[in-house]
């Protein structure tokens, strides 16, 4: 498969399911917002040492809060839903309870409950209350500035994470260039984050290392500097390999988000260096989903 | 199916206790429905003598006629909805489970004592009591909502531990008195002694209002959480919804000192 003289390798993203959230900051403005929503989804690139991975997924009109401020929806994922709920209450506590004038809330309607503001509420040393409003239990935490708006929980969901693909280039200009461009699209889609600094990650993994304490090391098999001395799945042209990961609320969201991000990097073509599109797997044995890169290209309708 | 209608044909003296109404409708009685004894002052009299039936969907059931001597309409109601084209009298809605009850005029004193779910609106006036408690139990409104366009009673929200009253004008003497928790918003001031002996819940009251001693004064503020009342109060129209969208600064009073003292009074422009 050949795109805008882009190579479409015949392989597939290996991704894995993992319990996700979705949280709306709100402030007094939407700078204070993306302040608490910033610093919430901070460190959450990779849950190999982050606990939780974590983006905004999209800025909020005052229309779409429960409070009508603006804010930010926050999707966080983990491993396993008593990691998720760990994650959910040290954050938002450590963040957004902090955070001049920002309110939590939940932002999904169907799900497992997992604490929010449940036990955060304990900051306010006895001077804590709860509203329902419409059936939804707030909490009011007493702070300098005023009042902590809490919900009691949020709701807690199956999702999937570490769909991903490769973008091969010529150089690493050409490759923050695609990249920045599929990011660009693929923060248009719902459901989705891409948890790495800017949405991409230039350390692609392998599974296992030379070291007995390390599970996992660098995928040298797409590492430019070592194609003369590992067995290289680099084409000769390709000086520069990025990665872009996706989380999502469901496969579908995970699907649409990588063709769309694709797309993007076939639209540049190989006039803008763009050489090939891979992806990262470990043989299908470990992850339950598997995203097959021309299976995907073809539903959009791509030639 | 048209709604289940029953018109008050006419109504000797006393008060007519209503209450096995709809438990009789639940239990799936429509066919002896006007067979069903009911109590008028101190004798027994066939529901049928003194009302006129029409319809036969007992999810809908409307009340027509002045029924403002006819007490306990809607007690135990557990779903469906419930019109009354008129006046309703004591105890409408007690001990509510679920459903709606909308009154077109006024109702007497105890709308809602002891309701646990659902909503009442009341277009015009309720009397005393209103989302209060029974002789001998230890909680008022337990949950659900009552609204009321007009003016309400002494002793609103009396022991109320969960939900929500709002008036859209005044409320009468001792509003929130021994409330639990909850919140009870009135639009049109309140009359003395709000919140006595209040331990938690929250008393909203736009216009005038006397503030005990035994509430603290903390000061002007503005809470995010009004806005999330507010937000939700927006669908009942004004006065309720006048507020949604705005920031809107309210005076906070933490009482009352005398009991618990974590209730609060927002008063507000």
């Amino acid at each position: 498969m050949n795109i805008n003289g882009v190579h479409i390798e015949d392989t597939f993203a290996e991704a894995f399911g993992m319990r996700g959230t979705r949280l709306l900051i709100t402030g007094e403005n939407l700078k204070w917002a993306y302040h608490g929503a910033t610093a919430l989804t901070g460190f959450a690139t990779s849950v190999i040492a982050c606990g939780a991975e974590a983006g905004i997924e999209r800025k909020l009109d005052p229309s779409e809060t429960p409070d009508g401020r603006p804010g930010a929806s926050v999707l966080m994922f983990a491993t396993s839903s008593k990691e998720l709920a760990a994650q959910v209450e040290r954050r938002v506590g450590q963040t957004i309870l902090t955070c001049p004038t920002a309110s939590c809330f939940g932002g999904l309607s169907e799900g497992d409950p997992i604490a929010l503001g449940k036990n955060l509420r304990y900051f306010g040393d006895g001077w804590q209350a709860s509203k329902v409003v419409d059936g939804r239990r707030f909490w009011r935490v007493p702070v300098m500035d005023g009042e902590f708006v809490c919900e009691e929980t949020t709701k807690m969901v199956r999702a999937v994470g570490g769909g991903n693909f490769l973008i091969l280039t010529r150089n690493s200009q050409d490759a923050l260039a695609a990249a920045e461009a599929a990011i660009e699209a693929m923060r248009k889609v719902p459901n989705v984050i891409m948890p790495f600094p800017g949405g991409v990650v230039r350390s692609g993994s392998k599974v296992g290392s030379r070291y007995k304490t390390l599970p996992a090391s660098t995928n040298d098999a797409f590492c430019p500097t070592l194609r003369g001395v590992v067995k290289s799945d680099l084409p000769d042209e390709a000086g520069c390999c990025l990665e872009i990961v996706i989380d999502g609320l469901t496969d579908h969201d995970v699907r649409t988000a990588m063709r769309v991000g694709m797309q993007a990097v076939c639209a540049r073509g190989r006039e803008n260096g763009v050489i090939a599109l891979s992806a990262g797997n470990y043989g299908g044995k470990l992850g339950q989903f598997h995203f097959k890169l021309r299976e995907i290209l073809a539903e959009g309708g791509a030639q | 199916m048209s709604a289940l209608t029953l018109s008050l044909k006419s109504l000797p003296a006393g008060r007519l206790d209503l209450s096995p109404l709809l438990p009789a409708l639940a239990a799936g009685s429509l066919s002896s429905l006007s067979e069903l004894p009911l109590q008028l002052a101190t004798q027994k009299i066939a529901l049928g003598d003194l009302f006129a039936l029409k319809g036969s969907d007992i999810t809908q059931v409307v009340l027509e006629g002045d029924l403002s001597r006819v007490d306990g309409i809607g007690a135990a109601m557990q779903s469906g909805s419930l019109t009354i084209d008129g006046n309703a009298g004591a105890y409408l809605g007690t001990g509510m489970q679920g459903g709606e009850i909308n009154v077109h005029g006024h109702a007497g004193h105890f709308v809602g004592v002891a309701m646990r779910k659902g909503s009442i609106h009341i277009k015009g006036n309720a009397g005393d009591y209103l989302g209060g408690i029974l002789p001998g139990a230890m909680q008022g409104m337990a949950g659900g909502q009552i609204v009321v366009q007009g003016n309400v009673g002494e002793r609103c929200g009396d022991r109320m531990r969960r939900g929500a009253i709002l008036i859209g004008g005044k409320v009468g003497d001792y509003a929130g008195s021994r409330m639990l928790a909850g919140t009870i918003a009135a639009f049109g001031g309140a009359g003395k002694h709000a919140g006595y002996g209040m331990r938690r819940g929250t008393l909203m009251i736009r216009g005038n209002i006397d503030i005990d001693a035994t509430f603290a004064d903390c000061g002007e503020h503005v809470l995010p959480i009004t806005n999330l009342l507010f937000r939700s109060w927006g669908k009942l129209g004004s006065p309720f919804g006048d507020a949604a969208g705005q920031a809107t600064p309210v005076h906070r009073f933490i009482g009352d000192r005398g009991a618990d003292g974590k209730g609060e009074i927002l008063r507000f422009k």
